[in-house]
């Protein structure tokens, strides 16, 4: 009595199909070619003891060996600080900023946005040359402040943990910003006002209503700067100076410096599984506050 | 009439607090230029005088000019590629329902959640065994995988705002859909297809992370080039090179604000 099953190749019957596969079959082999394949393969060179010599063998050895050694667990430890503490200078320098551009009317807004996301339009490298020149022990910033006459002689602003977060603060606010600013324009107007109508103050307004509403847009932005942090180089590579030890460095000397594959690609995957774990969690956090502002 | 007045002293402070930030935002591409024009070999601001012997030195060099032509190269084939192969891919995507959609979605976007530095050494692997490790091929495809995410999500979301309607009405009078694509969706498509060309030519002309594992002497691009000069000394050749770079961009970035507006393409 069931009805006759359909084969599973039966939706080459419908007339889209052609086009379906036609269309998607490019971009779908490419990145299995260009994307799944070589991940895949770093994940076997993470296994493996000799790059050069592949042999069969399965290893942990190189788990093993960045789990026991100081100087990898640094890397990985130096990461997290600078990820989670560039994510919470970003929230708190860019949300005001969010809150302005959504509301202002002013005629230099554009203009604002546009300094705002400038870090987005230029390269990372041309961006750490900057703060070079600016920071510099002989650079502008000591010359200005020698000049007014605040210090007497240059000081060291550079190559320090601070200096890091200001170079990355400065390159990841535009995804904050931008993110804050699309859950910030979601709100009604009428939702403060009539809150205002019943009594409500400016700083209960704001607590109560416009910043539980713009959670979503706060926690995406975090887990963009978290992610974008995390695999960032250039910038604690320029202004730490190697007084700032973080994980893609480390892969960076492993990969192209002593050609130990094998262990380079195990810190890959490491990194990798630690960004996605961290992910997962936000955007259940996430998830939940959504949940809580359904209007 | 004090809240008023405490609601106005809030907006002007939070007005100038923005300033502030955009101005630091900024800040170090700004102080670039005049660095740059220095008559003397510092990377301070000029105190005697300005003068374009690092512009001419950039141009002289051997190294600079020809990194710029590869990273030209690079992020026009591969911006052209990715446009043709991520478009059609969202057209797909976009106007037909079946199992799978999202996951195929899913997919294309991907490689924008993998850090660059990850990607950069899974091809380091995979184009050394292929042998294509330092070779201008090897670094284009790499690039297309960077660049392709961005096309898919930048036309997608421009083909949600074109009616479908007006690609049925098309096939009702008789075009195919490959003619229907031409000639119906594509016209329609163009500021989004501009949004996406541009800023994926922004994004591979500027990529440095993942190149650096996969360029070699002959295939330097520039942000590896600026990078590996700056790396022995910060001087004003540099500043000069960068102030280069910028203007590129910039002008990217202008013909994106006035085909599309640069905040509808970052928010997507």
């Amino acid at each position: 009595m069931t009805a006759p099953r359909r084969p599973w190749w039966a939706f080459l019957r419908t007339r889209r199909v052609p086009t379906v596969v036609i269309g998607l079959a490019p971009a779908v082999i490419l990145l299995t070619g260009m994307f799944l394949l070589p991940l895949i393969q770093l994940v076997t060179m993470s296994f493996a003891d000799d790059y050069r010599n592949p042999t069969t063998v399965f290893t942990l050895e190189n788990y093993v060996e960045i789990f026991t050694r100081a100087y990898h667990l640094e890397s990985l430890v130096g990461s997290l600080a600078v990820s989670t503490t560039s994510m919470a200078a970003a929230a708190v320098v860019g949300y005001p900023v969010a809150y302005y551009l959504v509301h202002s009317t002013s005629k230099y807004k554009s203009l604002i946005l546009l300094a705002t996301i400038s870090p987005l339009l230029t390269s990372i490298v041309v961006r750490g040359i900057g703060w070079l020149i600016l920071l510099g022990e002989n650079g502008v910033a000591n010359q200005v402040m020698l000049t007014v006459g605040i210090i007497d002689e240059p000081v060291r602003l550079l190559y320090n943990f601070g200096a890091v977060i200001v170079g990355e603060v400065n390159i990841l606010l535009p995804f904050m910003v931008l993110s804050i600013m699309t859950s910030l324009g979601q709100i009604p107007r009428s939702l403060t006002d009539n809150a205002a109508v019943l009594g409500a103050t400016a700083s209960q307004r704001f607590l109560r209503i416009t910043l539980p509403l713009s959670a979503p847009g706060l926690v995406s932005g975090a887990v963009l700067v978290f992610i974008l942090a995390m695999g960032s180089y250039v910038t604690p590579k320029m202004l730490g100076g190697g007084m700032v030890k973080v994980v893609t460095m480390d892969i960076y000397s492993r990969m192209l410096v002593d050609f130990n594959w094998p262990l380079g690609a195990a810190l890959a995957v490491i990194t990798m599984l630690l960004t996605l774990s961290i992910l997962l969690i936000l955007s259940r956090v996430q998830a939940r506050l959504i949940g809580n502002v359904r209007l | 009439m004090s809240g008023r007045l405490h609601r106005k002293a809030t907006s002007a402070a939070l007005g100038a607090y923005t300033g502030v930030v955009a101005f630091f935002s900024a800040l170090p591409l700004l102080v670039l230029i005049p660095v740059s024009l220095n008559s003397k070999a510092v990377v301070r601001l000029p105190e005697d005088g300005i003068s374009f012997q690092w512009y001419v030195n950039v141009f002289t060099s051997t190294t600079f000019p020809q990194a710029f032509v590869t990273s030209g190269l690079i992020a026009l084939v591969s911006t052209s590629a990715s446009l043709a192969i991520g478009s059609v891919a969202a057209w797909v995507l976009t106007r037909n329902r079946f199992r799978g959609v999202a996951a195929v979605e899913a997919f294309l976007i991907s490689p924008l959640l993998l850090a660059r530095i990850i990607y950069g050494v899974a091809m380091l692997i995979l184009l050394t065994q292929a042998g294509l490790i330092r070779t201008l091929p090897g670094l284009i495809l790499a690039h297309i995988v960077i660049v392709v995410p961005y096309v898919v999500r930048i036309v997608g979301s421009t083909l949600i705002g074109i009616p479908g309607s007006l690609e049925e009405a098309s096939e009702v009078l008789g075009a195919n859909q490959a003619r229907t694509f031409l000639r119906v969706t594509v016209p329609l498509l163009l500021p989004g297809l501009a949004a996406a060309a541009i800023f994926g030519f922004i994004t591979s002309f500027d990529e440095f992370t993942m190149s650096v594992f996969l360029t070699g002497p002959r295939t330097m691009t520039l942000p590896v080039e600026i990078f590996k000069y700056a790396e022995l000394v910060v001087n004003p050749s540099v500043a000069a090179a960068s102030v280069m770079m910028i203007l590129g961009t910039l002008l990217g970035a202008l013909l994106l604000e006035k085909t599309v507006g640069l905040e509808r393409v970052l928010k997507t």
